[in-house]
C-alpha cells in the first residue's frame, strides 16, 4: 500500500490543488475501496468491490458475524468532546472487525459549537470526516440542506430500538442517522437535606417542590440553593421553557402546524421561572447566566436541594464527591392537576454519515456496529449513557452478561417514558435562538413573560412560520 | 533570484537602454530597484488578493443574494438586492448589538489611552527591574482573549468566583453577586475586563512613541524654566500625537469587532445585553445557514456594515489627529 498521510490532509491537498497534480492523485487511488466510487447507494453488505473481502470480518467479534463483507481505508469520526472514552472504544472494536482505520476527532462539547464545526465542513462540502455525532435536533435541518447521508440498516439494528431515538432520526421514512444512546433530564435532590427537614418523597409537582426547597431552607440553612436550573441564553433554558410548559399538559404546536410560544400555557411556564427566582426565592439570581454543567459543578459542591440535569451527572456523582451516597434522581416535577404530562425532554445522539463522504461503506460499517449489542451494552455499562436497544432495559438481559446492570438504568427508564420531543423543523436552531434569547430577558426581568413571548412569537412568524 | 543587485553604471530607462540592452540584463537576472520591488511585492500581493480581498468582495456579493450563498449541487441562490440590508436594519437586536458595541469601544478606549499614558509615563522613568515590569504588565495583553474570558467568567461566578468571596468578606456585600446574570452589571463587567487587558498593550505602543522623543527638548524647557505640566502638555502631547493615532486606531477596530471576549464570558447574555456586532452576526448567520432563513446572506450582509462602520471610524480618526507637518 502507498504511503499515505492522515486522511485529512489528503483529502485537503487534494481540494486544493484539484486535478492538477496527477503524482498526489496516484498517491490516493492506490488505496482501493477508498475513493468516491462506493458511495453510490451501496451498503455494507455488498462487499464484492473491496479488494479485500475475503478476510473476513474478524469472526471472533460473534453476534455481528453478519456484517457481509469487509471495509477497508481509512474513515474519520468526530465526536462531541465528552465522548471520547466511547468513541476510542468505538475505534478499538472497528479496528477489530474492519481492515479499515478509525479516526477518531473531538468536537467542541457545546452541542451548539459543534453544529458550527458541521455548518462549516457543510459550507465547504467537505469530506474531512466521514461520520459525526448529530443531536436528536438536527436531523430535519441537516437532511433537508443535503448535508446527511441516508443510513442502511440491512441487520435491522433499530428493530430492537427504543422507537422515539429511531423516530428522530428517520426524515420521510428513511433513516438518516443510527441512534446511539438516548437522554432524559431528571431531577436530582438531596436525600440527606430532605430527611432533616422531615420529607421522605420527593416533590411530585412544581409548588410542591417550591414549598419542600423552603422548608429545607428555613430547616437547614438560608444558605442552601434551593433548584437549580439551565436558565443561561442557550439551549438548556429552552429546554427549560418547554419542561415546564410540557408539565402544563401545553405544547408550541398549532392545530395549523405553526409554531406558538405566547400561550396561556407558555406565559404561565415563563412566569413559574422568573417566580422561583424573584417571588419563591429558591433559585439563586445567577441562573441567567448558567448552563448545564455550571449547574451540576454547583450541585456536586453540596449546598443544593434540588437540580434538573441529564443522566450524565449521576455516575459523575459516584466518584466521592460531597454529594456522593447523599442525592437521588427522580422524574421531573408537573403542574398540579396534571399527573399525566410528558415533561421531560427527549434528548440524544446518533450517527450520522457525512452526505460529502468519500467512504460511505466504511462509515456505513460503523453505524451497524453502533447499534449493535455489544456496542450498546458498553455504552451503558462502561460510560454511563441510556442505551438505544430496548432489551438493556431489561434485568434478563443483564443476567447473561459480565456486567451488572447499571444502577441509573431504572430510574432513567421510568424517566424516559416521560419525554417530549422537542419540535422537529429544520430552523429549530434558530426557533431555539429565539426563545431561550427573550426567556433570558424575562429570566433578568427586562421584559415581563407576556412581553417576552409576544417579542419572540413576533419573531417567530415573521421568520420561520 | 540568484543575483538582484544592480550593477553600477547601467542604465535603466528603456529609451538609453533599449529593449535588446534591457532583455539581455534579465536573461543575466540583474534588476533595478524598482523592479526587484515589484518581483518581491507581487508574490504577497497575490497573497492579500485572494485571502483578504476576495473574502470581502465575495462577502459583499453574498450579501446581496438569498438561499444557500455557498454554492451546493441542486440548491439555489437568488439575486435579491439590499434586501437583506432592509431585514438588517428592521432588526432590533441588530441595533441592540450596534448600541452594545458603541459603548462597549467608546467606555473601553479612552479610558485605556489615559491609563494606558500613565502607565507608559511610569515605565520610562529608571528603575531597578524596569525591564520586567515592562514585560510583566504585558501577560494580560498576551493571554489568548477566549481564555481571559473563561478565567473572568470563573473569577466573577458567584458560586465558586474569588471576587465575589472577597467582596463579602471584607464586608462590601452581604451575599455573592451574581454580576454575569444582570444585563447593566454584566456589560460593566465586560467593559471593564477588556480595559484591564488591553491598557497594557496602549503603554506599550506609547512607551515607543515617547522613548522616540528627544531629550534635549525637555532640557531646554527645563533651562526656560518649564513647569512639569507645561513640559507634558506642550512637548510631550504634541509630539506623541501621531503615536497616539496609532494607538487609538490599533485599540478601537479590534473593540469594535470584539467577538472572543462576550463570546467566552456570557454567551452575548443575559438576553442580548453583551451581544456585540461580531457576536450577533456569527448568530445569524449560523443560526440559520439554510435556504429559507438565508443566515449566511444576512451575515454577510452585517459583516459587510461593520467593514464600512470600521471604515468610517479609521477615516474620522485620521482626519483629525492625523498632522503629517508634526514630524
Amino acid at each position: 500500500m502507498p504511503r499515505e498521510g492522515s486522511p485529512m490532509r489528503r483529502r485537503r491537498i487534494l481540494q486544493g490543488i484539484a486535478a492538477s497534480s496527477s503524482l498526489l492523485l496516484a498517491g490516493c487511488g492506490g488505496n482501493s475501496g477508498d475513493g468516491g466510487d462506493g458511495s453510490d447507494g451501496s451498503d455494507g453488505s455488498d462487499g464484492s468491490d473491496g479488494g479485500d473481502g475475503g478476510d473476513g470480518d474478524g469472526g471472533g467479534d460473534g453476534g455481528d458475524g453478519g456484517d457481509g463483507g469487509s471495509v477497508s481505508g481509512s474513515i474519520t469520526f468526530v465526536h462531541i468532546a465528552s465522548f471520547e472514552p466511547s468513541a476510542n472504544d468505538f475505534k478499538q472494536a472497528y479496528e477489530g472487525m474492519h481492515d479499515a482505520t478509525l479516526e477518531v476527532q473531538a468536537t467542541p462539547a457545546e452541542s451548539s459549537s459543534t453544529r458550527e464545526y458541521y455548518v462549516n465542513q457543510f459550507a465547504a462540502q467537505s469530506g474531512e470526516f466521514d461520520v459525526g455525532m448529530m443531536d436528536v435536533i438536527w436531523p430535519a435541518e441537516f437532511v433537508s440542506a443535503g448535508w446527511a447521508a441516508p443510513v442502511d440498516d440491512p441487520q435491522g439494528r433499530t428493530d430492537a430500538m427504543l422507537s422515539t431515538p429511531v423516530e428522530a432520526a428517520t426524515i420521510d421514512g428513511e433513516l438518516y442517522g443510527m441512534p446511539m444512546f438516548t437522554d432524559a433530564n431528571g431531577l436530582y435532590y438531596r436525600t440527606d437535606l430532605l430527611e432533616q427537614a422531615g420529607y421522605d418523597e420527593p416533590p411530585s409537582t412544581y409548588m410542591e417542590l417550591v414549598n419542600i426547597a423552603q422548608d429545607v431552607k428555613a430547616e437547614v440553612s438560608e444558605d442552601l440553593n434551593g433548584y437549580i436550573w439551565q436558565g443561561g441564553a442557550n439551549e438548556g433554558l429552552t429546554i427549560m421553557w418547554l419542561n415546564w410548559l410540557w408539565g402544563m399538559g401545553g405544547s408550541v404546536r398549532a392545530d395549523n402546524g405553526d409554531l406558538v410560544v405566547n400561550t396561556d400555557e407558555g406565559v404561565q411556564a415563563l412566569q413559574h421561572a422568573v417566580d422561583l427566582i424573584y417571588e419563591h426565592e429558591i433559585t439563586p439570581e445567577s441562573i441567567p447566566s448558567s448552563g448545564t454543567d455550571g449547574n451540576r459543578q454547583t450541585f456536586q459542591q453540596g449546598n443544593t436541594i434540588f437540580m434538573r440535569n441529564w443522566p450524565y451527572a449521576y455516575s459523575l456523582f459516584q466518584d466521592n464527591t460531597p454529594v456522593t451516597d447523599k442525592f437521588a434522581v427522580t422524574t421531573m416535577p408537573k403542574a398540579e392537576g396534571h399527573q399525566d404530562a410528558n415533561n421531560s425532554c427527549l434528548g440524544g445522539w446518533s450517527l450520522f454519515i457525512n452526505g460529502f463522504s468519500e467512504n460511505v461503506e466504511a462509515a456505513q460499517a460503523l453505524a451497524n456496529y453502533v447499534g449493535s449489542p455489544q456496542a450498546q451494552e458498553q455504552l451503558a455499562a462502561g460510560r454511563s449513557r441510556l442505551p438505544v436497544r430496548e432489551e438493556l432495559y431489561d434485568d434478563g438481559y443483564w443476567a447473561d452478561s459480565d456486567n451488572d446492570k447499571p444502577a441509573f438504568l431504572d430510574r432513567f427508564a421510568e424517566i424516559l417514558q416521560q419525554t417530549s420531543a422537542r419540535p422537529a423543523t429544520a430552523q429549530y436552531s434558530q426557533w431555539s435562538n429565539i426563545v431561550y434569547t427573550q426567556c433570558n430577558n424575562a429570566l433578568t426581568q427586562q421584559k415581563t413573560p407576556q412581553e417576552a413571548l409576544d417579542d419572540a412569537q413576533a419573531e417567530i412568524d415573521s421568520e420561520i412560520n | 533570484m540568484a543575483d538582484g543587485r544592480t550593477e553600477a553604471g547601467e542604465v535603466t530607462r528603456l529609451g538609453e537602454e533599449g529593449l535588446r540592452g534591457r532583455l539581455k540584463r534579465y536573461r543575466e537576472v540583474r534588476l533595478t530597484e524598482e523592479e526587484l520591488a515589484v518581483a518581491l511585492l507581487t508574490p504577497v500581493m497575490l497573497f492579500l488578493l485572494a485571502v483578504s480581498f476576495y473574502p470581502i468582495v465575495d462577502t459583499v456579493w453574498a450579501s446581496l443574494h438569498t438561499g444557500y450563498v455557498i454554492d451546493l449541487p441542486g440548491k439555489t441562490t437568488a439575486f435579491v438586492g439590499v434586501e437583506n440590508y432592509l431585514k438588517l436594519f428592521s432588526s432590533e437586536s441588530f441595533w441592540n448589538a450596534l448600541g452594545v458595541s458603541l459603548f462597549y469601544t467608546f467606555v473601553s478606549v479612552p479610558i485605556e489611552l489615559v491609563f494606558g499614558l500613565g502607565l507608559a509615563l511610569l515605565l520610562q522613568k529608571e528603575f531597578k527591574g524596569k525591564y520586567f515590569a515592562q514585560a510583566a504588565i504585558l501577560f494580560p495583553w498576551a493571554l489568548p482573549t477566549v481564555i481571559n474570558a473563561k478565567i473572568w467568567a470563573w473569577m466573577l461566578n458567584p458560586e465558586f468566583g474569588v471576587i465575589s468571596d472577597i467582596l463579602v468578606k471584607v464586608g462590601l456585600l452581604s451575599q455573592p453577586f451574581p454580576f454575569l446574570s444582570k444585563p447593566d452589571i454584566a456589560l460593566y463587567s465586560m467593559t471593564a475586563i477588556t480595559i484591564w487587558k488591553t491598557t497594557s498593550f496602549v503603554a506599550l505602543i506609547l512607551l515607543a512613541g515617547l522613548s522616540s522623543i528627544p531629550d534635549h527638548l525637555y532640557e531646554s524647557a527645563r533651562m526656560d524654566g518649564a513647569s512639569r505640566w507645561r513640559r507634558f502638555r506642550d512637548i510631550t502631547l504634541p509630539l506623541l500625537k501621531p503615536t497616539i493615532l496609532v494607538a487609538l486606531i490599533f485599540r478601537t477596530l479590534p473593540a469594535f469587532q470584539a467577538f472572543g471576549l462576550p463570546f467566552g464570558l456570557t454567551g452575548g447574555g443575559p438576553g442580548e445585553a453583551t451581544t456585540t456586532l461580531v457576536l450577533y452576526t456569527q448568530q445569524v448567520a449560523y443560526n440559520n445557514p439554510g435556504p429559507t432563513g438565508g443566515g449566511f446572506a444576512l451575515g454577510s450582509a452585517a459583516a459587510t456594515v461593520i467593514t464600512l462602520l470600521a471604515l468610517v471610524i479609521a477615516l474620522i480618526y485620521v482626519g483629525t489627529l492625523y498632522e503629517p507637518e508634526v514630524r
